[in-house]
């Protein structure tokens, strides 16, 4: 830890804030032990930098160990922690990273190394983007990526081979979301939502369509605490579409208090029935579901505001009161 | 259709194969004041004697003012085969990433110059698929070259403003239907008096798509016993941990959020409110809002 840098400023009881030397757009927050936060830059050229800071509750401060630094070939649309550090059987933090490809690291005490490159191309030099991923924690050998290609490729990670790849949708496949061991949902700029059962290939059920045909659908939220509910958000929308898959094809509701795009979300990891959303508002709103929406729509129960748009959230798993957002080239932790 | 219009008289029989110059003049000039759309409308304003898919093919394929004519660039042979790879024969999607080329103009340059070539000659061999050069461990990678089948799921859609019906089970104490009622009573479009829905899967076995086996609809299940539709867990879920700073005492939420009033009982909608939590979040975000300005 001697290495580490002191990069935290603006400490109070409640907001920690980070300063990185990039714009951010990736991150995960680990649930293992160290605290780690992985943090993905945004520059548009091919070498990106994903750094890692740890997160000190008792002193809230964040650091960075510059020996977890390292590059990235283009930004990471999605970092992400194994979701069962405990039971990956390892001791150190294993993190995901989608790009050109899905890639495993390990993240040492004092180093990344790489684990492996998983690449679903059959051909040689060729591979669509990957929009996003998901890693299953239920079964922890499984992630799903996203890609523009129009499919989801199911990877098993043990073996590093395609346990499948599907044509998902009609257009670029935006965002994937494990429900269960072998359920997954998907959206797509074909503006539907799409779930997908591995043990029945041969369909896929539509449980929502965007009201304007082919409104592309960004990012999808499937709720842990209860997997009847998931969220999505439309481009250049300012509203959360909540689903209940019992009802398909029509929202349960639809949250509509930011003032610009909304460009993240992310279910509350212990409670059924609050989300937050970040958006280019420079909000973060925290929404209680009610049993019943008045007329007037429903309001958000907390509002925190940034000073730039918030591009991603991450409610942490492991400390359920923090929940982190990244706007320009910082990040901070809220406490809820 | 066509008997019966040929019956009626020559001015009706339609004009078909190949356009001529003065046709396309006219489809030009009704889409530059009318703009494109509503096809049904075009050979009667265009004053075409031409079926509508036809003018709206010509206009597509051949006329529109974006089209990018000429010889296929080596550039736009490259993409529009490593998005062959990808995607097959789905000319539109290829079409969608060459930019001005048209679906048509690619399934034909592909016909004839391309799937040629690839029978004769193996197509790019088999180069190393990773490069890899930040990977100390390539076996792992390499063994995900190996090729794999890619499925296509055909996607299926439940009805609009489906709300839910209330089957009950006699032989259990749920209260609401289970998804794959649900979902099968809409799928086969069952009688909706039909309330049991072993019978509804087992009635209709000759279905044009196959249904799942057992097996396939189990995850409905699996996914709803988790939160006690039968009424067994009402606030036994776990990690209430940080309820009492924060208002998420109401997990036990059976029936959860924004049940549809129509389809399910709204019995213990008012106990879900919290009436102390709200403003506990919101106090917490003041201070936040506070702190940081």
């Amino acid at each position: 830890m001697e290495n580490s840098t002191q990069d935290s400023h603006l400490r109070s009881e409640t907001l920690v804030t980070y300063d990185s030397p990039h714009t951010l757009y990736a991150m995960s927050i680990s649930s293992s032990p160290h605290n780690r936060i992985a943090l993905g830059s945004f520059l548009e050229e091919f070498t990106n930098r994903v750094d890692v800071v740890s997160f000190d509750e008792q002193t809230l401060t964040l650091k960075r160990n510059p020996n977890l630094s390292f590059d990235h070939p283009y930004p990471p649309t999605k970092l992400m922690f194994h979701p069962n550090p405990l039971g990956s059987g390892k001791s150190n933090d294993i993190l995901a990273s989608s790009g050109d490809y899905l890639r495993l690291w390990e993240v040492k005490e004092n180093c990344v190394e790489p684990i492996s490159l998983l690449n679903n191309s059959k051909s040689s030099e060729f591979c669509a983007p990957l929009t996003s991923f998901d890693w299953n924690e239920v079964e922890p050998r499984r992630i799903g990526t996203s890609s523009v290609d129009t499919t989801c490729t199911i990877w098993d990670v043990e073996r590093g081979v395609v346990e499948t790849q599907l044509i998902a949708h009609d257009k670029e496949v935006h965002d994937i979301a494990w429900g269960e061991a072998g359920v997954f949902a998907s959206v797509s700029a074909d503006g539907s939502v799409r779930i997908f059962d591995l043990r029945d290939k041969e369909h896929s059920t539509i449980i929502y369509e965007s009201p304007h045909p082919d409104t592309p659908l960004l990012r999808l939220a499937w709720n842990k605490q209860d997997l009847r509910y998931m969220a999505t958000i439309l481009m250049d929308s300012n509203k959360v579409v909540i689903l209940d898959i019992r009802s398909p094809t029509m929202p349960v509701a639809e949250l509509e208090r930011h003032r610009g795009s909304v460009n993240a979300i992310g279910w509350a990891p212990l409670s059924c029935r609050h989300i937050c959303s970040g958006g280019d508002d420079g909000q973060a709103l925290i929404w209680e579901l009610p049993t019943v929406a008045g007329p007037s729509g429903i309001d958000p129960m907390s509002m925190f505001t940034a000073s730039s748009e918030i591009n991603q959230l991450q409610w942490s798993a492991a400390k359920p009161d923090w929940i982190a957002i990244a706007f320009a080239n910082k990040m901070q932790l809220l406490k809820v | 259709m066509h008997p019966k219009a040929s019956k009626t008289g020559n001015s009706l029989k339609l004009r078909r194969g190949a356009w001529g110059s003065d046709e396309d003049a006219l489809l030009r000039k009704c889409i530059e004041k009318y703009g494109e759309g509503k096809w049904h409308l075009v050979p009667h304003r265009a004053g075409l004697n031409r079926c509508r898919k036809s003018c709206r093919l010509r206009w597509l394929n051949y006329l529109r003012p974006t089209i990018k004519r000429g010889e296929f660039g080596e550039d736009e042979v490259d993409l529009m085969m490593r998005l062959h790879k990808l995607l097959g024969n789905r000319w539109s999607l290829i079409a969608g990433r060459l930019p001005g080329r048209t679906a048509n103009d690619v399934k034909n340059y592909w016909n004839t110059n391309v799937q040629k070539k690839l029978t004769t000659i193996s197509y790019h061999g088999q180069k190393e698929v990773v490069q890899g050069e930040e990977l100390n461990n390539r076996k792992q990678a390499s063994s995900c070259a190996t090729t794999h089948v890619v499925v296509k799921p055909l996607p299926r859609t439940l009805s609009k403003g489906t709300s839910v019906p209330c089957y009950f089970n006699p032989n259990s104490h749920m209260h609401s239907p289970s998804p794959q009622e649900i979902i099968y009573n809409k799928i086969v479009k069952n009688d909706n008096n039909n309330n049991s829905y072993n019978m509804t899967i087992n009635k209709t076995p000759s279905a044009a798509t196959p249904l799942p086996d057992q097996d396939g609809i189990d995850w409905w299940k699996n996914l709803f016993e988790e939160f006690g539709i039968h009424g067994q867990e009402e606030g036994s879920l776990e990690g209430v941990l940080t309820a009492s700073s924060s208002g998420l005492e109401n997990l036990g939420a059976q029936r959860g959020l924004m049940t549809d009033e129509s389809s399910a009982p709204a019995t213990e909608a008012a106990d879900l409110i919290e009436e102390g939590g709200q403003s506990c979040w919101s106090d917490i975000w003041d201070l936040l809002n506070s702190d940081y300005n």
